[in-house]
């Protein structure tokens, strides 16, 4: 069967912060790792919906062995994939992390675990932690 | 009675000439070549380096390796979690829809690993069959990876080291290697799966 299996899905919101309100993700999906890989990906839609810009600097998962933010760029026939180092999302707008650009790459080393936080940082403050379960 | 009947030979002779005209029609759309949607043919086929490189079953694979084969070659490598599995994707898509519509002869997909390091062929061998069987996984020496992908003009370099995380720039070029061996078309990206289907049935179809 040719896929790519997804892990998916239903996105909880935890309480962290004042600006939790603010940002809302969207959307969510995490690829699997294809067997022989470590590296999956994430992919989602940030919404602000404050007055303010919000600047994520870290995304982090305490079930994986690392998550990085990433764009995957096109140029002159050569894919490159750039580490962001933070995401601005203006007031009342969107970004989008989509396959073939921006996108988080996870690392889950060895464990699959059947659900993944997923936790958004700007400095030390987490302003946003989603629950992903994992779909067979 | 002699007005009828030439008005009947009128009539016979026009109904040919409309038959006749609406087949050489149709002969002259049907050679008509049909238009390439997305690759890009090289004007004479060129001859690949030698070089030695070790598939997924440990077996080595060299030039002549590629003979009695459509291959379509992708330099890519596991650790990518985007752009390489999104391609081998779009490419297996491809092949299913050639798959479809009937062909009996379809392309083999080829990945050649641009990070050897990293990828063993039993790492490779696992990685690629979620591609479909009749998916290739390449890797070995870099001074062999080099005389491959030099002739081809493909490029990859290690970016983004912090230890040994590390990614890999590299070309994003489908490399089509016809059955003689030689490198005949080129798909550049971004790929869609329906145009590469469409194109890799008609280098088929006419080689």
């Amino acid at each position: 069967m040719l896929r790519i299996l997804l892990l998916c899905a239903c996105a909880t919101v935890a309480a962290c912060g004042g600006q939790q309100a603010s940002l809302v993700v969207e959307d969510l999906v995490l690829t699997r790792p294809i067997t022989g890989s470590a590296m999956g990906a994430g992919y989602f839609t940030l919404h602000n919906r404050s007055g303010q810009l919000i600047r994520i600097d870290r995304i982090s998962s305490p079930d994986l062995a690392g998550v990085a933010m990433h764009e995957s760029i096109l140029q002159d026939g050569i894919a490159r994939m750039v580490e962001l180092q933070d995401i601005a999302v203006a007031p009342h707008s969107s970004v989008v992390f989509e396959a073939g650009g921006k996108h988080l790459m996870l690392n889950y080393a060895a464990t699959r675990p059947g659900v993944v936080t997923l936790q958004f940082f700007a400095g030390p403050a987490m302003l946003l932690s989603v629950q992903v379960n994992t779909l067979e | 009675m002699r007005r009828m009947d030439s008005r009947k030979y009128f009539i016979a002779a026009t109904a040919i000439a409309a038959i006749a005209t609406g087949g050489w029609l149709s002969w002259q759309l049907m050679q008509t070549p049909q238009a390439l949607l997305a690759a890009t043919l090289l004007p004479a086929p060129a001859e690949l380096a030698e070089f030695s490189l070790t598939d997924q079953h440990g077996t080595e694979f060299s030039r002549d390796s590629f003979k009695g084969h459509w291959n379509l070659v992708f330099f890519g490598f596991t650790h990518c979690p985007d752009i390489c599995p999104l391609t081998l994707q779009v490419l297996a898509d491809a092949r299913r829809q050639m798959q479809e519509k009937g062909l009996d002869v379809l392309p083999r997909i080829v990945l050649v690993s641009v990070d050897p390091e990293r990828d063993s062929p039993e790492v490779l061998g696992r990685y690629v069959s979620h591609f479909g069987d009749g998916t290739v996984g390449l890797t070995g020496e870099m001074e062999q990876l080099r005389s491959l992908t030099t002739k081809l003009g493909i490029y990859f370099e290690k970016s983004g080291i912090d230890g040994d995380n590390y990614t890999v720039d590299h070309s994003a070029v489908i490399i089509v290697i016809d059955p003689d061996g030689k490198f005949s078309a080129l798909f550049s990206a971004p790929h869609e799966a329906g145009n590469i289907a469409h194109d890799a049935s008609l280098f088929m179809s006419r080689f």
